[in-house]
């Protein structure tokens, strides 16, 4: 949908394309992911945005192969032009331990708890890098002291429950590095932190992501701790991206009216007047209407956005974009 | 905040809390440690602080969920006794963090809302008439009462609660975390109702959040908590413009705001200290960049600084002392 818009494929860390990963309910087959199509730049970093149930969860772990078996995923994730969607299993577990690292959300279960940090952060280094004792020992605290843990060689045989909230996190990182990833995929990594721990994770992340220049795509439900860390910005709404281009530019001139609706919704430093109120709630993924999912729930509406299908990307710039039939498309016309 | 102004208007009024909890193996936690504030009539009351600073622990000892070991909570000028009259249960309802939790799966939102009414006397037709109004008020529809909780978005649960939390008529609502598991767009819609239902009913809020703008956006007053202590209260235009306790900037420095690009740490280090053991005299010196022997000596008072603002910090000596800063 967007290929036509973005940079030379030599620049792509991942492509996804046509990406749809569907669950049986009891209504039905739910889409949590709906088509989707996007390309992660090798130094960038991506923040998908969503509220709960826009399916960006679901993507990120749809790319991983973390969902169980009996979601059903289809489309292509494009990994050095090869699709980890057709090799077997075997072959993209090794890919997400050594080509992709991951962060996931809350550090206490991501963690074993019966073994130390050392100890886990060792057997990651053995089981992906075949790194023998000793090796893997020192590398393991250089991974540490590159996440700012302090005193390493302490913390090494700490186990997790010993340690702080945003410790834990950090040894989460450092694990996510030890392969030496090209690809960093983080989910909500600072959701479960206080406030003051959570700029700190969130400005290590961006550190690390800048200093080995990874691709990074960050899924969040915070649109202005996507503005701290990401380079661009794309916005899911009911399993679709509806919005996608770079940070300055979405919320800086969003073009989708629910893009627009979620920035007004956010209440910011010294806000006197009251949030923008977006009326009603997501669609049921199992009984999408028939047009644009968030026709809806939109003010813009009109006959034609109930009607025609969901409707294509429509080119604001080269790298902006959006799913809207109000946004004059490449034809103009309204 | 319980300053100069006169006590006429204090609908609330919390002296000198404490609340330890004892935990297996003879620990200790503390979890609210001496907090005195309070909250005028039709004001609204913003509590800040991150996880383990006692807000939730504060926030049930004021609906009292939670008994505390010493101190005094005052409603319209009267104390409140450990074993609360009828009216005083009335007068101070609770909204939780998590609107599924809250309710009963197994009740309808009829009965859930129309419960404390059946209580506290009302008749089955005088429930069934209160209980379509209450729906109304909090933007639900009349039939919504025969739906289960189970049926509803969380947005419209939260809905429930506010409705539940208004049947018996309260002065004073607790708000604990009442929008942070909402998403944001439905988050604004709860946060205009209850910026509503203040309006309309003169109510009263304490309204807890670990979001400084929505708490700014919300609050009268603003009291910023840290392991079980108030650090600093004021208005949310004196605290947000010029904070002056280290964490108080230090929280208002991690939060995000749209659009800027901070990439350097802010200046606090480390995590908040286990109220199992929290530091001696104050009890954030272990991250404070300006910290000195007397942090660790002497537990710093909550003090005036400047119209109505207050701070515990032996950085702002009290009013008539000479203004030395140390740092």
């Amino acid at each position: 949908m967007t290929a036509e818009l973005t940079a030379p494929p030599r620049d792509i860390a991942l492509g996804l394309r046509n990406l749809t990963t569907e669950f049986r309910t009891h209504d039905g087959p739910l889409r949590a992911v709906n088509q989707v199509t996007l390309d992660v730049y090798r130094g960038r970093a991506l923040a998908i945005i969503g509220e709960s149930g826009s399916g960006k969860s679901a993507l990120l772990r749809s790319v991983l192969g973390l969902l169980p078996r009996s979601a059903k995923i289809t489309g292509n994730v494009f990994l050095d032009g090869r699709d980890l969607l057709a090799v077997r299993r075997k072959e993209r577990e090794a890919v997400r331990g050594s080509r992709i690292g991951m962060i996931f959300q809350d550090p206490l279960t991501a963690l074993d708890p019966v073994f130390t940090i050392g100890r886990q952060l060792t057997e990651t280094l053995r089981r992906h890098h075949r790194l023998r004792e000793p090796a893997a020992r020192s590398r393991a605290l250089e991974l540490l002291e590159a996440v700012r843990i302090p005193a390493p060689e302490h913390r090494f045989n700490a186990y997790p429950f010993e340690l702080s909230g945003g410790m834990r996190q950090r040894v989460v990182i450092a694990m996510a590095l030890a392969g030496e990833p090209e690809i960093l995929l983080a989910d909500e990594p600072t959701t479960a932190l206080d406030a003051t721990v959570q700029a700190r994770v969130m400005a290590l992340i961006a550190s690390i992501q800048q200093e080995r220049t990874m691709a990074m795509v960050i899924v969040t439900h915070d649109l202005a701790a996507a503005s701290q860390v990401a380079d661009d910005i794309a916005v899911m709404y009911a399993g679709r991206v509806i919005e996608q281009g770079p940070v300055a530019d979405v919320i800086g001139s969003p073009a989708h009216p629910y893009t627009r609706g979620l920035l007004g919704a956010n209440v910011q430093a010294g806000q006197t007047r009251p949030p923008a109120i977006i009326p009603g709630a997501p669609p049921n993924l199992a009984r999408l209407p028939p047009g644009c999912s968030f026709a809806p729930r939109c003010a813009e509406s009109k006959p034609a956005c109930w009607t025609n299908g969901f409707p294509t990307a429509r080119a604001r710039s080269r790298t902006h974009w959006a799913a809207c039939l109000n946004v004059p498309g490449p034809g103009g016309t309204r | 905040m319980s300053g100069p102004r006169d006590k006429e208007s204090e609908l609330l009024a919390v002296a000198d809390l404490h609340k330890t909890f004892r935990l297996r193996g003879g620990r200790e936690a503390s979890a609210v440690d001496g907090v005195t504030m309070s909250v005028a009539a039709g004001a609204t009351l913003g509590i800040v602080g991150e996880s383990g600073c006692g807000k939730s622990t504060l926030a049930r000892m004021i609906v009292g969920l939670v008994q505390p070991d010493r101190g005094r909570i005052s409603f319209d000028g009267k104390p409140l006794p450990a074993e609360r009259s009828g009216e005083a249960r009335r007068d101070i309802q609770m909204v939780f963090q998590d609107p599924y939790s809250a309710l009963n799966p197994k009740a309808s939102v009829g009965d859930s809302v129309g419960l404390a009414l059946r209580v506290h006397g009302h008749d089955r037709a005088e429930t069934r008439r209160r209980v379509r109004a209450l729906l109304d008020q909090v933007g639900l529809h009349a039939n919504h009462a025969s739906y289960y909780p189970h049926q509803l978005s969380g947005g419209q649960r939260q809905r429930v609660n506010i409705a539940r939390a208004l049947a018996l008529d309260p002065r004073l609502v607790v708000c604990d975390e009442a929008v942070s598991a909402l998403d944001k767009s439905v988050q604004a819609q709860i946060l205009a109702l209850l910026r509503e239902l203040r309006t309309e009913k003169n109510l009263s809020f304490v309204f807890i959040s670990h979001d400084l703008n929505v708490v700014e956006y919300m609050s009268d007053q603003v009291a910023v908590m840290y392991l079980g202590r108030i650090v600093e209260t004021g208005t949310p235009a004196q605290l947000y413009r010029r904070p002056l306790h280290p964490y108080t900037k230090a929280l208002l420095a991690s939060v995000p705001q749209l659009g800027t690009k901070v990439r350097e740490p802010p200046v606090v280090d480390g995590d908040v200290p286990s109220p199992l053991d929290p530091p001696s005299g104050c009890r954030f010196r272990t991250r404070c960049p300006h910290a000195t022997e007397i942090c660790a000596a002497t537990t710093p008072r909550l003090e005036e600084h400047d119209q109505g603002q207050r701070v515990a910090c032996h950085l702002y000596p009290p009013q008539g002392e000479a203004h030395v800063r140390r740092s």
